[in-house]
């Protein structure tokens, strides 16, 4: 949430902490600062407000608390007057449900004027991003802000008959303030009125009844609605709103009396209104229980060494009220702080009030035990290893992809909507993609696999696959002969009892494991996948885990544009060193040369022929064939300066 | 003569990492990449129709009936599923490196698959303090003695106190994980005896870790299967 400087600090009478010391106060002691942004004599402070502190920190007042906490600065103290002597019968609500709707606090009021916002209160708004409606609708917002208690306004004289909260009849119809239409099923906690729903309860109000420039009556509204009943309703109909946001992460039950106090104080300073009727509705009152904690389980969760004195001084500054009893403190939290309800959470307060950098950092006691070595992670980094040193890189894939047989629910894309039945299917695109990057990489063939889980309607399991590719003009390399090496060298390396039964030329077969199938040969060919869980499971139990190696390098971006081949093959004479040509190539070709080798080399007639591959490609742009041509030319030149012949 | 392949670097920093905890007697785990709505959620102290849900954006597996999700965190698998089967077996330290999943739209930093590491220790008597000096050691043996640790005031379900991780690596501060002292609801949702036992859990991506160690830019490129990144490795 955006918070004010200038509004936290009217808070106070003393000056509060510069914003940027402000923040790191917050950062370290109560929630991170994701962003300060000054705003003319202002900043506003963009705090992190996670769901535990949300039922006070969503608020400038639980804000400017904590700095009272954090920084020993008393709060201001502000009091509106109290309403309970308009409690005379005129403004009738009849809460059906009270364990959904916890408080009812409605106030009705006369000689209303919609008018613009005062200078201080549009100012306000705006400075934390909220656009000024109208002078209750701004006041309303305002004070959600401030105090972090939801409002709502209804135009009177549009309420026709008692004002209810009930539960919706499923049907029912309504229009939300922003011409939305919803239809109810019947389980909603609405607020209505004898023609039908003027608003869902807590989550956002109808147009009927709305505040308008003609509205002359009001009827104001305070309410505390169960927390787990709106968030489902927000959720289903898809409504969220700053309202029901602080609603779902629950408020105290001692805030609509005292939000509406000061909401009908304001209205009445700004429009000249007057309050004509108030009326509470309570349910049954929450109470929150006492927390028992002792000194010594504080300083055994936090590993510290606490003395009553510093825990105490704690207490107070958090306004915690404490006595002590045979050594335990019995605590009694203020109101706003729902969220400390077990001593573990006294002890969260306690540490970082403390300090999280004060607590000493201790190393674990050694156990003797030797850890039980995972069989499943050993083998597979067994497998890494093995495969690795026959010339195989491991490739990670996409699980969400086109096509496979479980879906899952809002994917990402329409081609991401299913999980991966096999890993062949992404193996093959990554063996077709790295294939035309082979240049770059500095070799012509492909060799890859991918450990990782596949997910069948039967149930996931974890697959290896491997794949082989070479380029048609490969006459020499036969995938499927390579794929029959790699399986061979495996069943010999781990003393595997893996079954084949495939055709002679390996193009296609099975694997069996205990004479069950658990994979497949060259369904397409150069991949070869298996059900590593069952590999795994006729594997005896590991000692240990092998040791991968973890390179000292750094990487090295590569490009996102197209790369240009050039072959260039040089007759020089039979002494030449191929490294003479290569000086001269790396001299001419600049930085665009990103990689070169020597691919041919025979002799004939006293001559020597070498051919080098050139690979050129630019970090910035799309090479064009002039600028390789261009260079090419200036090589070309310099070798035949040399008495050389470029063939 | 073949040249000799690679292993992905997301695989060997895990790998890595398993064997600096396993050295103070770690043990590691494994689970399921789909998980039941109870051990990604409910066991771990985030019941349906809380807020703290929103905090993890959720692949739902069809039917929606089934209430299974692509894990969002390997804590189901060290705090959920391996406490409850070790309840009466304690003490215990055991990590989970695996895959994890997000309903995020991607970027260069954001992936909707990553790897993470998990980690629980639990016994008659841990504390903070602990938490802080093993993950402290565990960072200085993986990136470097000058490898400075802090820990801020944060909020995940499952714990209570509950820390957001720093590091500062190469001059630069980072998040890079979340950590704190296990919640006894998560404790008697899965049967260990809270009177008993306590324990600490921390847990964070390594893909984050091997991009900033390696200085790689996009996340994206450890999932493309990809020769021209892991070549490099």
């Amino acid at each position: 949430m955006r918070f004010s400087h200038s509004w936290i600090q009217s808070y106070f009478d003393e000056k509060i902490p510069a914003p940027d010391k402000l923040a790191e106060i917050f950062t370290f002691r109560f929630s991170e600062v994701e962003a300060i942004e000054k705003i003319g004599d202002d900043a506003i402070l963009d705090v992190k407000i996670l769901p535990d502190r949300a039922c006070y920190a969503l608020s400038h007042r639980g804000v400017a608390r904590e700095v009272s906490a954090l920084c020993g600065m008393p709060v201001k103290k502000s009091e509106a007057p109290t309403l309970h002597h308009l409690d005379n019968g005129l403004l009738k609500i009849s809460v059906e449900d009270t364990k959904l709707c916890l408080h009812y606090v409605g106030t009705l009021m006369d000689g209303v004027t919609i008018n613009s916002s005062p200078e201080w209160l549009q100012k306000r708004l705006n400075s934390i991003g909220q656009r000024s409606i109208n002078v209750i609708v701004d006041i309303a917002n305002f004070l959600m802000l401030d105090m972090g208690q939801p409002l709502h306004a209804f135009d009177a004289d549009k309420v026709i008959g008692t004002l209810c909260v009930r539960v919706a009849k499923k049907g029912e119809e309504m229009t939300t303030l922003d011409e939305k239409h919803v239809l109810l099923q019947g389980d909603e906690l609405i607020i209505a009125d004898r023609e039908g729903p003027l608003g869902i309860a807590g989550i956002k109000g109808g147009k009927r009844a709305a505040v308008t420039e003609k509205t002359k009556r009001l009827i104001l509204e305070a309410a505390l609605f169960d927390a787990t009943h709106l968030r489902k309703i927000s959720t289903r109909i898809g409504i969220r709103t700053d309202a029901s946001r602080r609603f779902e992460n629950r408020i105290p039950y001692e805030l609509q009396a005292e939000t509406m106090d000061r909401f009908v104080a304001l209205i009445q300073e700004t429009t000249k209104a007057h309050a004509v009727s108030y009326s509470d509705v309570r349910g049954e009152p929450i109470i929150e229980p006492h927390i028992v904690v002792s000194i010594d389980y504080i300083n055994s969760i936090l590993g510290t060494k606490l003395q009553a004195v510093d825990i105490e001084k704690i207490f107070n500054s958090l306004s915690i009220e404490f006595s002590r009893e045979s050594g335990n403190y019995r605590l009694s939290v203020p109101t706003w702080r729902l969220d400390l309800n077990i001593p573990e959470d006294i002890a969260e307060e306690v540490g970082r009030l403390y300090g999280y950098e004060n607590i000493e950092h201790t190393r674990l006691k050694s156990d003797l035990k030797k850890p039980h070595v995972l069989k499943s992670l050993a083998i597979a980094n067994k497998v890494r290893l093995l495969l690795a040193e026959w010339g195989f890189s491991e490739v990670y894939t996409p699980t969400m992809v086109a096509s496979g047989e479980v879906e899952i629910e809002n994917p990402l894309a329409d081609d991401k909507k299913m999980l991966r039945s096999d890993l062949t299917e992404n193996i093959r695109t990554s063996l077709d993609f790295n294939l035309n990057n082979t240049p770059i990489l500095g070799t012509e063939i492909v060799r890859i696999f991918e450990i990782g889980k596949v997910f069948p309607k039967n149930g996931e399991h974890t697959s290896l696959a491997i794949g082989v590719k070479a380029p048609k003009s490969l006459k020499k390399v036969n995938v499927n002969e390579e794929i029959r090496n790699v399986r061979e060298n495996l069943i010999k390396a781990l003393g595997l009892p893996l079954g084949t039964v495939c055709t002679i030329d390996d193009s296609g077969g099975l694997l069996l494991i205990d004479e069950r199938a658990a994979g497949e040969i060259n369904k397409e060919d150069g991949i070869m996948e298996l059900n590593f869980d069952m590999l795994v499971a006729v594997m005896p139990d590991q000692e240990a885990y092998p040791k991968l190696f973890l390179r000292e390098t750094k990487f090295k971006a590569y490009s996102p544009y197209p790369f240009i081949v050039r072959d260039i093959a040089v007759f020089v004479p039979e002494n030449t060193e191929a490294a003479e040509l290569e000086k001269i190539l790396l001299k001419n070709s600049t930085e665009l040369l990103v990689n070169h080798r020597l691919f041919d080399e025979f002799r004939k007639g006293g001559e020597k022929s070498l051919a080098f591959r050139l690979i050129f490609q630019s970090h910035e742009r799309t090479l064009t064939d002039k600028e390789v041509n261009d260079i090419m030319k200036v090589t070309t030149v310099e070798i035949a300066n040399k008495g050389w012949k470029v063939r | 003569m073949t040249e000799h392949g690679h292993i992905h670097p997301l695989t060997s920093t895990m790998s890595e990492i398993v064997s600096i905890f396993s050295e103070l007697g770690f043990e590691v785990a494994e689970g399921p990449e789909i998980e039941s709505e109870f051990y990604n959620f409910d066991a771990l102290n985030m019941p349906a129709d809380h807020p703290a849900r929103d905090m993890q954006d959720t692949f739902w597996v069809i039917p929606l009936s089934k209430r299974q999700c692509l894990r969002t965190h390997m804590t189901s698998v060290d705090v959920g599923r391996f406490l409850e089967t070790h309840k009466n077996d304690l003490p215990a330290r055991v990590i989970a490196p695996g895959k994890v999943f997000r309903n995020e739209a991607t970027d260069s930093t954001h992936e909707a698959q990553f790897f993470q590491i998990d980690g629980v220790y639990v016994d008659a008597s841990v504390s903070l303090g602990d938490l802080m000096g093993t993950l402290e050691y565990c960072f200085k043996k993986l990136l470097g003695d000058d490898v400075k640790i802090r820990f801020r005031p944060s909020f995940f379900p499952f714990v209570e106190p509950g820390v957001e991780v720093d590091i500062e690596f190469r001059g630069k501060w980072l998040e890079v994980m979340g950590a704190g002292m296990i919640h006894p609801n998560v404790f008697k949702t899965v049967g260990v005896d809270t009177s008993k036992w306590r324990g600490f859990a921390f847990g964070g991506g390594i893909d984050r870790l091997v991009m900033i160690k390696y200085d790689i830019p996009d996340v994206r490129y450890f999932y493309n299967g990809d020769l021209r990144l892991v070549n490099q490795f």
